[in-house]
């Protein structure tokens, strides 16, 4: 068993996730997590107890009308740990408040998986202000800023398609095992620094998660990882990327093609089965993106300030709008690239093949809450949870086209995604945790 | 569900009491805990009420490691092999992680976890290529053309090695590169065993971390005994602390000549270093990270169009202010909050109604009478901490609460929902007269508000984009505040100061120790990359008395005893 995680202060075993072999997956399962911050307005996202989504209706999930035998819509999602307000972004994935006892589960999972974990954004932290504990979504044994630009993830995730290996005039060199010679070096200086600073904790435990992250470099270069079978042969045609070529990535007035272009490489990567885990996070918890931007909502307007917060039923709609819109570019440029046949499994479509998460970090976005609860909404009692929508059939693990009401933690759909995966857990930093049997198939 | 009622609901919802817990949003503040952490501060480093404390002489700190910084490490390989920079694209590390302070640089938080591990071995990998290039490689290293052997690889590690681990390196660790150049080379080639090299050395932990260990001897470390820098620490420490990158040859040539030992010359040492471009670049970016004033072009503002085609330039101007005080006036925390100047351009003079717009370029010029004085008065400060509508007296005066006096921000406790402020505002009332409505409507909401809303009704001569206005939609406004200290054995509330308007809180904010006290220590934390206990108070004293600007004063804290010893 390989253990995966990092923690201080409470032993590291019991922080880790543990995580059983990768069983066996019977058929070529990839991992889509969608993050979009600050919850949503309730009454406008709760699909009713049974899943009807209208085309071209307004609601929030309408757009996904033409998938709706793919969606799993979880009512009833609360925030493990107590992880609250905008902290709880750091829960999100990791499972707990501190979001520091686990990596998050993209990488556990893909780390069992011996793939790469792709992490990209839009916009996914302030300019102005940094990288700051607002934008710590992703968790690859620390915060993962993810990747802004398109061109570079397209670099990372589309890697070894149409590239054709020319005919070696000279003999070539494997310097993988350089790499991996190097690395040790390196973990000798770090063992020996590590021993040298005996007495001084705090560095210590900084040495050591060196320490362990070179020694997963280092076994990486012995085992090098990727997919296992890239399913094209040639580069898929990207127009979307090609548009946002050239345009700064955090600028947040090209939102809409930066998107597009994240959504079209990572369509590109998973139809090809060269990546199978990718995360994308849009924005963070307390984003004020003006989403008057080209090709946007048309909500000039702050996202988390004034859109989000809104009570009143005017400002709600325009959150409607923003929200819906994420589901909108999804469907255009991620599901329906999906809707293909799987080169690496003909019987089946891609998105047979998939599975999407789409995730927050709040519930209501005014009300601020994080977990499940009623709240009150112009005059009426709402309910609301954490937005947690899965997509696809996961290799015929879910049973999609389904409204499912569970009183679950959300860490359970955490365990879900995992166990979906073929990485089953019973556990995630230390906490029990099982996958909702009400979602599969 | 009115913003009473809303509030109330939170009270009986949350049954969370005191203000440690606190509200969200719009109304006010809630939501906003960049850089602080609501569970406690795992996640993030330092504390700011830490700095704030005043001890009857300086200590020094612990030893610590501090892992460079994405700017750093890019300074560092962009100096140390100048002959690649056309062609590479910089090191891959993402953006550092702010600490609870807001600081990129603390070594508390930076880490070389598995993605930053991964992204140091991208970089080295990229450097390696690029210096060995068959066309640049003779060029470095002259013998890897004429005698490729041990020799000549040795050559490299003398060469490139002090370099980045700011020291000479050991018998032990000259033996071990070259060994592993060797071992390299015997299996390819000699470039590729420069190449693979160069990676070890890029990625080492004596490359990546700044060592501010002390000289333990090897013997591990007791707590309370005192260990002194070595004089390639102290180098190094000056050189990254004032000039944000590693120190030059000349530079640690004097470390080898011992030549770093009196306070005379490290604070020379410092003061040049300030004086070059990069060290006025590390002087910047402290006030960008302090008052994170360029969050402002994030801003978007609902009621006023024009703010788009101006917010850049707040940003700059605040720059240019910052610039204009602390180097060429060389001024002190008075100076930065009474200076009765800016540096606006065209645009700006005709935003904020000190003149006609035009096309002009950035200039110096004096502040009207009713527009406020020094860094509070700034736009970027004053649109950049209001909301999207309307101004906010809680974001105002929780900056104040926060930057100026070292107060923690309170945690945000769960579900509380945010205070009702969509519906239109009555225009009979004011933004104040709301807040007081609000905010005093449960003791749950006021025993948090009451420490920081009365600092921001301070501001309420300005508006949500920066602009000075005599009334609020014709009602007369009340710009009265007060500034309150809570004994923290007590409980007890006392009064700090009363002013009327902006220009009244920072003309006696600016007089009081405990501001200045605060600003010295936010500037230690960032120089020293962390929060210790005390670490240079004769420099915070010098700094009250107006014996020193804050960039003199940050020159002397390479004198404070923190800077050449250390103690677990």
């Amino acid at each position: 068993m390989k253990l995966v995680g990092l923690g201080v202060g409470v032993p590291l075993a019991l922080r880790m996730a543990k995580m059983a072999a990768a069983a066996p997956i019977a058929r070529p399962t990839r991992l889509f997590i969608m993050y979009i911050p600050h919850g949503m307005p309730d009454e406008h996202f709760d699909p009713g107890a049974s899943l009807t989504l209208v085309k071209d209706g307004p609601r929030i999930l309408d757009p996904l009308a033409g998938f709706s035998n793919y969606v799993s819509v979880l009512r009833g999602i609360a925030m493990n740990d107590g992880a609250t307000n905008h902290a709880a972004i750091r829960a999100t994935l990791t499972g707990f408040t501190d979001g520091t006892r686990t990596d998050s589960i993209d990488y556990s999972i893909a780390k069992a998986l011996r793939v790469t974990a792709h992490a990209i954004g839009v916009v996914p932290y302030s300019s102005g202000a940094g990288f700051t504990s607002d934008s710590f979504l992703i968790r690859h044994g620390d915060w993962v800023s993810p990747t802004a630009s398109p061109d570079s993830a397209a670099q990372a995730m589309l890697q070894g398609i149409g590239t054709s290996t020319p005919t070696p005039t000279t003999p070539t060199i494997d310097e993988s095992v350089f790499r991996q010679e190097a690395l040790a070096l390196t973990e000798k200086e770090l063992d020996s620094l590590h021993r040298a600073v005996t007495g001084l904790t705090s560095e210590q435990t900084k040495l050591q998660i060196h320490l362990d992250a070179v020694r997963k470099l280092k076994d990486a270069a012995r085992n090098p990882t990727g997919p296992t079978s890239i399913s094209c042969t040639t580069r898929p045609t990207l127009p979307a990327l090609e548009a946002a070529r050239g345009l700064s990535p955090l600028d947040q007035k090209n939102f809409r093609k930066i998107l597009d272009a994240h959504l079209e490489v990572s369509a590109a990567a998973i139809v090809c089965n060269s990546a199978r885990v990718i995360t994308l996070q849009n924005m963070w918890a307390n984003s004020d993106i003006n989403f008057g931007f080209e090709g946007g909502p048309a909500v000039a307007k702050g996202h988390h300030d004034p859109v989000s917060h809104s009570w009143d039923a005017a400002g709600r709609d325009e959150f409607r709008q923003c929200q819906r819109w994420f589901y909108e570019r999804l469907v255009d440029k991620f599901l329906t690239p999906l809707s293909a046949k799987d080169p690496s499994d003909p019987d089946h479509t891609v998105l047979d093949n998939t599975l999407v998460l789409i995730c927050s970090e709040v519930s209501d976005g005014a009300n601020h809450n994080s977990d499940a609860s009623k709240i009150w909404v112009g005059g009426k009692e709402q309910s609301s949870y954490l937005p947690f929508v899965l997509i696809g059939g996961a290799g015929g693990y879910l049973r999609a086209g389904r409204v499912v009401d569970v009183q679950r933690k959300h860490v359970d759909v955490l365990a879900t995604l995992s166990d979906a995966m073929g990485v089953p857990v019973s556990t995630i930093g230390g906490q029990n945790v099982s996958a909702i049997s009400e979602l599969k198939a | 569900m009115t913003a009473a009622r809303a509030c109330l609901a939170a009270v009986l919802a949350s049954l969370v009491a005191a203000c440690n817990g606190s509200i969200d949003n719009r109304l006010e503040g809630h939501g906003e805990d960049a850089g602080t952490s609501a569970d406690g501060g795992v996640v993030l480093g330092g504390s700011v009420t830490g700095i704030k404390d005043r001890c009857p002489e300086s200590k020094a700190g612990a030893p610590v490691l501090r892992r460079l910084t994405r700017q750093e490490l890019q300074n560092t390989i962009g100096d140390i092999f100048p002959e690649i920079a056309g062609d590479w694209g910089g090191v891959q590390l993402g953006p550092d992680p702010n600490s609870r302070l807001g600081f990129t640089n603390d070594s508390f938080v930076l880490m070389a976890g598995d993605s930053v591990s991964e992204k140091i071995l991208g970089t080295a990998e990229d450097v390696a290529r690029l210096v060995t290039d068959p066309l640049r490689l003779p060029q470095l290293l002259p013998c890897s053309q004429a005698t490729p052997d041990a020799s000549c690889a040795l050559q490299f590690i003398d060469k490139y090695g002090p370099r980045l681990f700011r020291r000479p390196l050991s018998d032990a660790e000259r033996t071990s590169y070259g060994a592993y150049h060797a071992s390299v080379s015997g299996r390819s080639n000699f470039a590729m065993g420069v190449k693979w090299t160069l990676v070890a050395l890029l990625q080492s932990p004596h490359a990546i971390y700044r060592s501010e260990l002390g000289d333990n001897g090897g013997a591990g470390y007791t707590p309370g005994q005192t260990y002194a820098l070595s004089q390639y620490q102290i180098a190094t420490e000056l050189s990254y602390t004032y000039g944000g990158s590693a120190p030059t040859p000349d530079l640690l040539a004097k470390a080898s000549r011992g030549e770093l030992g009196s306070p005379d010359a490290l604070v020379n040492e410092a003061r040049q270093l300030l004086q070059t471009p990069r060290g006025q670049e590390v002087v910047r970016d402290f006030f960008r990270q302090w008052v994170q004033y360029r969050t402002v072009a994030d801003k978007v503002k609902t009621t006023t169009k024009d703010f788009d085609l101006v917010k850049g330039a707040m940003a700059e101007e605040t720059r240019r202010f910052i610039d204009q005080v602390v180097f060429t006036n060389g001024g002190g925390v008075r100076d930065l909050l009474v200076a009765p100047y800016t540096v606006v351009n065209g645009a700006l003079t005709g935003f904020y109604g000190f003149g006609a717009a035009s096309t002009a370029d950035y200039q110096l010029v004096n502040r009207p009478a009713n527009a406020g004085l020094g860094l509070l008065a700034q736009g970027s400060i004053l649109a950049g901490n209001a909301q999207a509508d309307r101004s906010s007296p809680t974001k105002r005066g929780l900056a104040v609460f926060e930057k100026l006096f070292c107060n923690e921000r309170p945690q945000v406790p769960p579900n509380v929902p945010k205070l009702e402020t969509s519906a239109p505002a009555d225009p009979g009332t004011t933004t104040r007269e709301r807040f007081e409505t609000l905010h005093a409507s449960s003791d749950f909401c006021k025993s948090c508000h009451s420490q920081f809303d009365p600092i921001g009704f301070g501001f309420e001569h300005f508006d949500e984009v920066g602009r000075y206005r005599a009334t609020e939609n014709g009602n007369a406004i009340d710009a009265t505040g007060i500034v309150t200290r809570i004994d923290p054995k007590t409980g007890a509330t006392s009064t700090v100061i009363t002013f009327d308007g902006l220009a009244e809180l920072a003309t006696k904010a600016a007089g009081l120790p405990e501001v200045s006290d605060c600003v010295g220590g936010f500037l230690a934390s960032y120089a020293y990359g962390g929060v210790f206990e005390c670490p240079a108070e004769d420099q915070r004293t010098a700094l009250a008395d107006g014996k020193y600007g804050l960039v003199e004063y940050l020159v002397q804290l390479a004198n404070a005893p923190h800077f050449v010893r250390r103690v677990p």
